[in-house]
């Protein structure tokens, strides 16, 4: 096989420019470019390794600063719950307060409601034993009772105290001799004539005046007569001695005399003899 | 038939001859200058790149690994004249597959002018890393009896680098002409497909007795060097 040491000394010169040329145009570059990406990765892993340094110590920051906080918050939820049972404590008392004070009014309102209850039974049955009796004597009141009644009434004006006759005598005369007879049945003649009688003597100094006595019937008083002159009365009925009886049993409850409007007619007109 | 693409002469003035060898060489050349310097072009050197660009660096970091693997310190230093040796027989043989192609691997004088250059890069790094004296020293290792056999040894392996590529590459060239006179059909394609397989394994059989001879030169002067220093002694927990 011959050799042609001219393509052989071409070949061997072809063979470094080919060298030369891939050096400048492959290894180079691609060396050059394989340096400066590992330099960056090494940059970037340097980078990375030193932001996990960083982020680690953030990491270990966060996590003591976490476990404060839990500690903190561990410490209000304690206070807290202390404050809460305290708070509790305080609102159950004042409500145990509250409650016995509630009962403590409840059972005032309900004493009073009772009293009020046991003062409107005393009080009906008052009235009604009030009416019984109102019921009762008007039953029994009839003409014969009226006479009995007239000469009580005529026996009392003959045995009046001085001063009740001065008193009177003052009154009639402020009336002009005028009386008011007041009864449940009329009278008669001889009833007026005995009443006018007694009067003239017991009351009027001058003799030479005459009484003069107007009749009234009047059905409420029950049964007696009753005279009135000039603000004065002078009576001896049923009637009055019903209404003592309910002035004496509302004293003795309680009981306001204005709301006792049942009979407002057996209330004196100024004063009671 | 020829033998040799130095016989297909294209022009000549006196000694002076271009000829197929020459003229596919320069073709070789062109595809891999031009093809390195579109791709090496717009080279990214950030972490995103193109396909292109990763298969060069590819190419380029396999074949420093290798030059590692053979034994030299700094692949960089030896990856021009080495990674040239390879990509060259290795593009030179993948490009059979391009009818009418002449290989110039199929020239002896190419392979020897290849051949050659080992044989010269042998000293030059050896003196460049060792110096001139130690390496010269290395030719009478381990007596000075061994000095003609290492010189015989030197120049023997040089002409079997150039003999085995251009042997093999001629008889690929060889074997495919004559089975396309014989069996036109399916029988050249599956030769071709093998002289592929049999071009790489040559370029990277020249390639890695280049790294090894090269290393040789340069590492086991440095072994013998290492030699002459006293043993350390042995610390307890070496024992």
């Amino acid at each position: 096989m011959p050799i042609d040491w001219f393509t052989v000394v071409a070949q061997g010169i072809n063979f470094l420019i080919l060298l030369w040329l891939l050096k400048r145009f492959l290894y180079r570059p691609i060396i050059d470019g394989l340096d400066a990406r590992e330099s960056k990765i090494a940059g970037i892993l340097a980078d990375a390794e030193s932001k996990e340094k960083q982020a680690l110590g953030l990491q270990n920051q966060y996590e003591q600063k976490l476990k404060l906080i839990e500690q903190q918050g561990t410490q209000i939820v304690d206070s807290a719950k202390q404050e809460a049972e305290i708070s509790a404590k305080n609102i159950i008392d004042e409500a145990r307060l509250s409650a016995d004070d509630l009962l403590k009014k409840r059972l005032t309102a309900l004493q009073q409601e009772i009293s009020q209850s046991k003062q409107g039974v005393l009080q009906e049955s008052m009235r009604e034993v009030y009416a019984l009796c109102r019921k009762v004597l008007g039953d029994l009141a009839d003409k014969e009772l009226e006479n009995m009644l007239f000469e009580k009434l005529i026996q009392r004006l003959n045995t009046l105290q001085e001063r009740q006759i001065s008193e009177l005598k003052n009154a009639l005369a402020g009336s002009g001799n005028r009386v008011l007879v007041r009864s449940v049945f009329s009278l008669n003649n001889a009833q007026l004539s005995l009443l006018q009688e007694c009067l003239q003597n017991n009351f009027v100094a001058d003799k030479t005046l005459k009484i003069e006595l107007t009749q009234s019937l009047v059905p409420h008083l029950i049964s007696g007569v009753e005279l009135t002159l000039n603000g004065w009365k002078i009576s001896w009925s049923a009637h009055d001695y019903l209404t003592e009886l309910q002035q004496q049993i509302e004293s003795v409850l309680d009981l306001s005399p204005s709301n006792n409007d049942t009979d407002k007619h057996a209330v004196p007109i100024n004063q009671g003899v | 038939m020829h033998l040799s693409p130095d016989e297909i002469i294209y022009w000549q003035y006196g000694f002076i001859k271009l000829n197929a060898t020459l003229v596919f060489t320069w073709a070789v050349m062109l595809v891999l200058v031009i093809s390195a310097h579109l791709i090496t072009r717009k080279l990214n050197t950030k972490l995103h790149r193109s396909r292109w660009q990763n298969g060069l660096e590819i190419i380029v970091i396999t074949i420093m690994q290798q030059i590692a693997e053979a034994g030299l310190a700094k692949p960089k230093q030896y990856m021009g004249f080495l990674g040239t040796l390879f990509l060259f027989i290795a593009m030179t043989n993948l490009l059979t597959i391009i009818p009418r192609f002449e290989p110039p691997t199929g020239s002896l004088s190419t392979t020897v002018a290849l051949a050659f250059c080992v044989f010269i890069s042998v000293p030059f790094y050896g003196i460049k890393n060792k110096g001139l004296k130690e390496y010269l020293l290395s030719y009478t290792q381990p007596t000075l009896f061994m000095l003609p056999f290492n010189i015989i040894g030197e120049l023997s392996r040089t002409l079997a680098l150039a003999v085995r590529l251009f042997g093999n590459m001629m008889s690929g060239a060889m074997i495919l002409a004559i089975l396309l006179v014989i069996s036109p059909l399916i029988f050249p394609v599956i030769m071709s497909i093998l002289g592929l397989l049999t071009g790489m394994v040559q370029a990277y059989i020249f390639f890695v007795l280049a790294s090894v001879y090269i290393a040789a030169a340069s590492v086991i002067n440095k072994h013998q060097s290492l030699t002459l220093h006293p043993p350390k002694p042995m610390t307890p927990k070496e024992k």
